[in-house]
């Protein structure tokens, strides 16, 4: 099971994943992410107690990052994260300076491990 | 040392480029005792010197020298400080070395009274400070806390190597301190500790020749290191037992870690000689990689181990949330890596996994090491010169920088039509479509929806990481170079100059005989010629900073001499001059820094009443204009009086009492012989047989001088020198029976003139030349 509460504020919900996000979350992580596009516009998600993180749940966070934008929906990433977050992050070749088609306001997950 | 022989001959160029940096850098470690580099290059330099006169078998000074670089190597490792008098006595070194350099035949006896003093002077500073000065306490608390700092040190520079662990200055800073460390006189209480930190060093050193890789694990095991010693120092009566008892588990480690290395090189074959080649990899594994257990990261940081990597993930296949199955990979990636390793090396990191994905590895860049004896971009020069070749294939082969749109094609992202359909559309030439011609070419394939941005994204990167390969090994590869001697070099000019006028013998005589056959060879040796004749001269060109580095020692020795405190600065020390006019250059530049040193620069204490900075300037300059260079030597100093050179222009008859004159023209007064407004003569000038020397050796340069001054101010000469002296166009001119050669740079224009305007003047000797009024002179 995810570690992971939620917290309402006025315009956003922000989402605290803690422990692993590794291959047996990846359902669990989809389908939390889907129910929350339901309940609110604009998600944060708090990474900053990940302590362990695959390629799969790198696919279902940029996959969320498309759904909601389709949607017209915020997806953000909150500004901190663990260091194993952006170590796989870089790592993983994600890191990127231009984001993919959908993303017409330069607002892709990605952009910032690029300038680090 | 009777007999010049001529392998002594051969060495001795380069023996003096030696001993001039050398000279350079000891003047540099004045301002800068503990630069390590500047320590490096003195220590390299003599120990070329010696490498040369052994090699030359002039053994004598091989021996001195070496003795020379023994003190040094203590300097090097901290056991010895810089101080004024080690400069000093090195110095003297240098011009005993010179002396030798100059006059081989030099009497032994000279040389070895000399060089004994000269050593013995310096093995005083190396003699341990007597007992009274310290405690053998002190000096050990003192031992203890320059390692305490030399582990600090080496502390800092290994947590540096985790972030940048290819920072060669890095590993040179750890390896130093290790160096020290092991040379303290504190650790040789501990039985094997010094040889302990000797191996450590030693891996470092393997690490500094590229024998081996900094990785975290070397880093961990070294700061294990400096843990133990410090421990040790500590603690000093268990400090045998701490070393006994933790010591084995780090040499074990060490061990290691250097054979894993060479097991490493023989299992992938590494060359080390070989340059890298860039590979351009797709990796796209298959959906269900994940549910086999295996993790393409790994592989990726595997890769990552090789070489150089740039990693481009490939995310446009990923599909929103509702659609996703999140145990499948949509996911594959493109890397660039360069590496000296093979493609198998590459292939076998995905050996497991080549059932699960596909794999496609391209030699992107091989930096030359392909068709090596055939240079493809030899071959486009030519037939570019020949006009077999359009510009863009030209362009394409000579610079091997792909573009966006050829990496794209290449991977199969595009098509060769799809691009020539994007880069047809022209503004407003459809409808409303806008798009601005400078809009790069990866938006315009974008926009037009053939390709993703992704793959825009990808053959960037690839780009960029060429581009980056490419500057690097630009810097890396040392520029192809033979010595020459100079006679050699000097007959080679010679040969042209026959050559030059022979063509123009050959050119003449086709001429005068109209053969329209001979005439278009002529030409054809006229233009290989001036090619070799220009490309001759510029072998012979030569920067004139190595002349201005000479100085450097010339301006602390007179300032020292006249008690004067004096900065020497240049610029333009790039700029190139035939080496025989840098050679004439010398005396009279030598003379031009005396007479500023001696006459311009003020006293220290005189510059500070007249609000100058205490510190006196001497600014040497070259600037390269059309065929000549000019030079100036401009001091910050007191400037010449233009009244007193006039009055002894007077005294001396050259100006008549009432007859006032400009300044320029006063102050070449000055080059006239004998002319001195200098109230004293000193051992360094003042005797006015000096700058009519320069006047003339300038002269002989075919050069001019000119000198501004404002009193108080300082002083400027401009030298105005020709490149060359080598070979001159010139006009020939016959006058009556007897033939003149003008030189073509003094030549502004040739005018016809026409027995029509010699008549319309009424005798007067002037010709309209498009409305400008000339005189002229009949020969």
């Amino acid at each position: 099971m995810i570690n992971f509460a939620v917290e309402h504020t006025d315009k956003k919900k922000i989402v605290t994943i803690k422990g692993s996000l590794t291959i047996e979350h990846a359902k669990e992580l989809t389908d939390i992410l889907l129910e929350m596009k339901g309940s609110s516009d604009n998600i944060v998600v708090n990474l900053a107690n990940v302590e362990a993180l695959d390629m799969t749940c790198l696919q279902v966070l940029c996959s969320a990052h498309k759904t909601y934008l389709q949607e017209n929906k915020v997806f953000e990433i909150s500004a901190k994260c663990s260091e194993i977050f952006n170590k796989t992050v870089r790592n993983s070749g994600y890191a990127q300076h231009k984001g993919c088609k959908l993303d017409k306001n330069e607002r892709c997950l990605w952009l910032r491990w690029a300038d680090r | 040392m009777s007999s010049l022989d001529n392998q002594w001959i051969a060495c001795r160029d380069e023996a003096y480029e030696h001993l001039n940096n050398l000279e350079s850098s000891l003047l540099d470690l004045e301002e800068l005792p503990k630069d390590n580099s500047t320590l490096d290059l003195v220590f390299r330099s003599l120990h070329s010197i010696k490498g040369l006169s052994a090699m030359a078998g002039f053994t004598e000074l091989a021996d001195f020298v070496h003795d020379v670089e023994t003190i040094f190597d203590m300097v090097r490792s901290g056991r010895l400080p810089v101080t004024g008098s080690l400069l000093e006595h090195t110095v003297s070194a240098c011009d005993l070395i010179r002396t030798m350099l100059d006059t081989p035949e030099t009497e032994p006896a000279y040389f070895t009274d000399q060089s004994l003093s000269i050593l013995t002077a310096l093995r005083k500073l190396t003699a341990p400070p007597d007992e009274e000065d310290e405690s053998p306490e002190s000096l050990a608390e003192q031992e203890k806390e320059e390692v305490y700092e030399l582990l600090t040190e080496l502390e800092s520079s290994l947590l540096e190597l985790e972030d940048h662990a290819d920072e060669k200055e890095t590993v040179d800073r750890a390896f130093r301190a290790l160096h020290t460390i092991k040379g303290s006189g504190s650790l040789s209480q501990f039985n094997g500790l010094a040889e302990f930190v000797h191996n450590v060093e030693t891996v470092f050193d393997m690490i500094r020749n590229n024998e081996l890789s900094v990785t975290g694990r070397l880093i961990d095991i070294t700061l294990s290191v400096c843990d133990l010693i410090r421990s040790i120092l500590k603690s000093p009566d268990q400090g045998n037992d701490l070393f006994t008892e933790r010591s084995q588990g780090i040499r074990d480690s060490l061990a290691q870690l250097t054979s894993d290395n060479r097991e490493q090189d023989l299992d992938t074959g590494v060359d080390e000689d070989a340059r890298s080649i860039t590979y351009r990899i797709r990796f796209r594994p298959s959906q269900g990689i994940f549910s086999k257990g295996t993790d393409p990261l790994v592989l990726i940081n595997e890769l990552r181990t090789l070489g150089y990597c740039t990693v481009i993930a490939q995310k446009d296949g990923i599909p929103p949330l509702d659609e996703l199955n999140p145990e499948y990979c949509y996911t594959f990636w493109d890397i660039i890596v360069t590496t000296n390793h093979g493609e198998n090396a590459i292939r076998d990191i995905f050996i497991f996994v080549e059932d699960e994905c596909d794999l496609m590895i391209d030699v992107i860049d091989d930096a030359g090491r392909i068709d090596k004896d055939t240079s493809e971009t030899d071959v486009a020069n030519l037939l570019n010169n020949f006009g077999f070749m359009t510009k863009d294939d030209f362009k394409r082969i000579t610079n091997p920088r792909q573009r966006i749109g050829d990496i794209l094609i290449e991977r199969g992202d595009l098509t060769a039509d799809d691009m020539k359909k994007v880069l047809g559309i022209q503004p407003g030439s459809e409808g409303t479509d806008k798009t601005p011609e400078t809009k790069p070419i990866g938006e315009k394939l974008v926009e037009a929806s053939v390709v993703d941005t992704g793959k825009v994204v990808s053959a960037l990167a690839e780009q960029k990481h060429v581009k980056d390969v490419q500057q690097q090994q630009s810097r890396v590869t040392p520029v192809s170079s033979i010595r020459v001697s100079s006679e050699k070099l000097d007959k080679l000019v010679d040969l042209v100059g026959e050559l030059v006028t022979l063509q123009a013998r050959l050119t003449q005589m086709s001429l005068l005989k109209n053969d329209g056959e001979l005439i278009s060879i002529a030409e054809e040796v006229e233009r290989l010629t001036d090619e070799l004749r220009d490309n001759t001269m510029n072998v012979r060109l030569v920067p004139i900073g190595t002349l201005f580095g000479k100085f450097k020692r010339l301006v602390r020795d007179l300032a020292r001499d006249t008690g004067k405190r004096v900065e020497m600065t240049t610029a333009g020390a790039e700029t190139e001059l035939d080496k025989t006019v840098i050679e004439r250059l010398n005396d009279p530049l030598v003379h031009l820094i005396r007479n500023s040193i001696d006459h311009g620069i003020e006293a220290p204490q005189v510059r500070s009443e007249h609000g100058k900075a205490e510190h006196g300037t001497i600014h040497l300059a070259a600037i390269q204009s059309g065929g000549y260079v000019f030079i100036k030597i401009t001091d910050d100093g007191k400037g010449i009086d233009s009244e007193a050179v006039r009055q002894k222009a007077i005294s001396k008859g050259f100006l008549e009492d009432d007859k006032s004159l400009p300044e320029k023209e006063l102050f070449a007064f000055i080059l006239a012989p004998g002319f001195s407004t200098a109230g004293k003569v000193t051992s360094v000038s003042g005797r006015g047989v000096g700058m009519d020397v320069v006047k003339r050796n300038i002269d002989d340069l075919r050069g001019s001088l000119e000198i501004n001054s404002k009193k108080g101010s300082g002083t400027t000469i401009t030298l105005k020198i020709p490149l060359t002296l080598a070979i001159i166009d010139g006009l020939l001119v016959k006058v009556g029976d007897s033939y003149f050669v003008l030189p073509l740079s003094i030549i502004e224009e040739c005018v016809e003139l026409a027995e029509s305007s010699m008549n319309s003047n009424h005798g007067r000797k002037i010709v309209n030349v498009r409305g400008d009024i000339v005189p002229y002179i009949s020969l």
